[in-house]
């Protein structure tokens, strides 16, 4: 098996300026100005040999990247009204993603409206 | 958007539990909602169940997402890890995977996660890199049959939509008698299958007795082509179930050889498929 850990530290809390970094490069697919992206980078970059971030909108089954793990993730989608109650959801769409994208994929939260309109398991319920 | 802080039913066995960071869960009992138990599988719960903090404090606006459960794992691609308190039912999914998909269903940034939910989404990420050029199998728009004992088990009763989800069979053999059309269901969830997007009552395998969901019956028809009175059915199920078509029991014989333990019947696509020899094999919740 390949060493994924170096060196491999086994404490419960994994602070940033401890763990021990994975040898593995994320490409972080979410919405760049959003706050979001930037506790996504705080928490994984100092963990990873790699952390780069691409519009989500841009991503597809042709992106050329070398990352090891893809991240799928947005803001809240519930877009609301003034009073605060939910009127619509808005997703931001990959622009060219199917199920044969072939990199391993996390998706977080609200981007499962995603797989689901790729007929996946991983649906929106 | 229906998924709130906690996970629960969590399969602790699984690889993202394990490592390479290791993580002990910190467990509290949880109220157990009382939707939960509107579905079959959600009857038997206590008052109670182990519950598992992903998010630190309450959920924000942005709660998170929890896939359709009911038949997830019945292809080899998919694993069912954790549901977490929704507002569906118990069996849907928070924690699961897909081929080289994974759903988080907790919509929380790092800086909102627990720090043991930090660890196993690390672990996570570990976890997937194994799945690089895996693709999920059973793609379609196709609905588990569970839901079926789903529908009769509503405490409401028979609601319009549940009717026309039954099949014409039953509905025609039980009309509106509920207790009658769960007995039908009980008996014979095995023999249904979707036309046109409706459940309907395979005739053949009904009269065969033989469960489509299950590659023992496909061999067991292979068999029974060497019986003159039953050839037609058995090569009507082999057919209608795999989308092969071979000459004779001997050929059937050789694919099901072939296909061996890599053949599966998935609702999602409606019929069998044969997962490609590097499919990795699914990690599945220990029992005991």
């Amino acid at each position: 098996m390949r060493l994924l850990l170096a060196p491999l530290l086994l404490a419960p809390v994994l602070a940033a300026q401890t763990a021990p970094k994975l040898e593995l490069k994320v490409l972080y697919a979410g919405v760049p100005d959003d706050p979001r992206t930037e506790q996504w980078r705080e928490f994984l970059a100092p963990r990873t040999k790699g952390f780069t971030v691409l519009d989500v909108e841009q991503l597809g089954d042709d992106t050329v990247t070398d990352a090891d793990i893809v991240i799928l993730d947005c803001p809240d989608p519930i877009v609301r009204n003034a009073a605060g109650n939910p009127e619509r959801i808005k997703v931001p769409r990959p622009r060219n993603l199917t199920a044969a994208f072939g990199h391993p994929t996390i998706v977080v939260g609200g981007m499962a409206l995603i797989t689901d309109h790729l007929e996946l398991k991983s649906n929106w319920l | 958007m229906c998924l709130y802080e906690e996970a629960h039913g969590v399969d602790a066995s699984h690889p993202i539990f394990q490592g390479p960071f290791p993580v002990t869960l910190t467990l509290h009992d949880m109220a157990t909602p009382a939707h939960y138990r509107r579905h079959p599988d959600g009857q038997q719960l206590g008052d109670t169940m182990p519950a598992w903090n992903v998010v630190r404090g309450k959920a924000g606006r942005y709660v998170g997402v929890v896939a359709d459960g009911y038949g997830f794992e019945d292809s080899p691609d998919a694993e069912w890890i954790a549901s977490g308190r929704n507002s569906k039912n118990a069996r849907a999914a928070a924690l699961a995977r897909q081929g080289n998909f994974f759903h988080w269903g907790f919509a929380a940034s790092p800086p909102e996660m627990t720090d043991e939910a930090q660890t196993v989404f690390l672990n996570t990420m570990v976890y997937m890199r194994r799945f690089a050029g895996q693709r999920p199998l059973a793609v379609g728009k196709g609905r588990s049959r569970e839901w079926l004992s789903v529908y009769l088990a509503s405490p409401d009763g028979l609601s319009d939509y549940t009717k026309k989800e039954m099949p014409a069979a039953w509905r025609e053999a039980a009309g509106d008698d509920l207790s009658k059309l769960r007995q039908l269901c009980a008996a014979e969830l095995g023999f249904v299958h979707q036309v046109d997007g409706h459940w309907q009552v395979d005739a053949d395998c009904k009269a065969l007795g033989l469960d489509n969901r299950l590659a023992a019956s496909l061999r067991a028809c292979a068999e029974l082509l060497r019986d003159d009175t039953l050839r037609a059915a058995a090569s009507r199920v082999l057919e209608r179930y795999t989308g092969q078509h071979f000459a004779g029991a001997d050929d059937w014989q050789h694919w099901l050889t072939d296909a061996g333990e890599r053949l599966f019947h998935s609702d999602v696509i409606g019929h069998f498929a044969v997962a490609p020899a590097d499919c990795a094999a699914p990690h599945r919740a220990r029992s005991d």
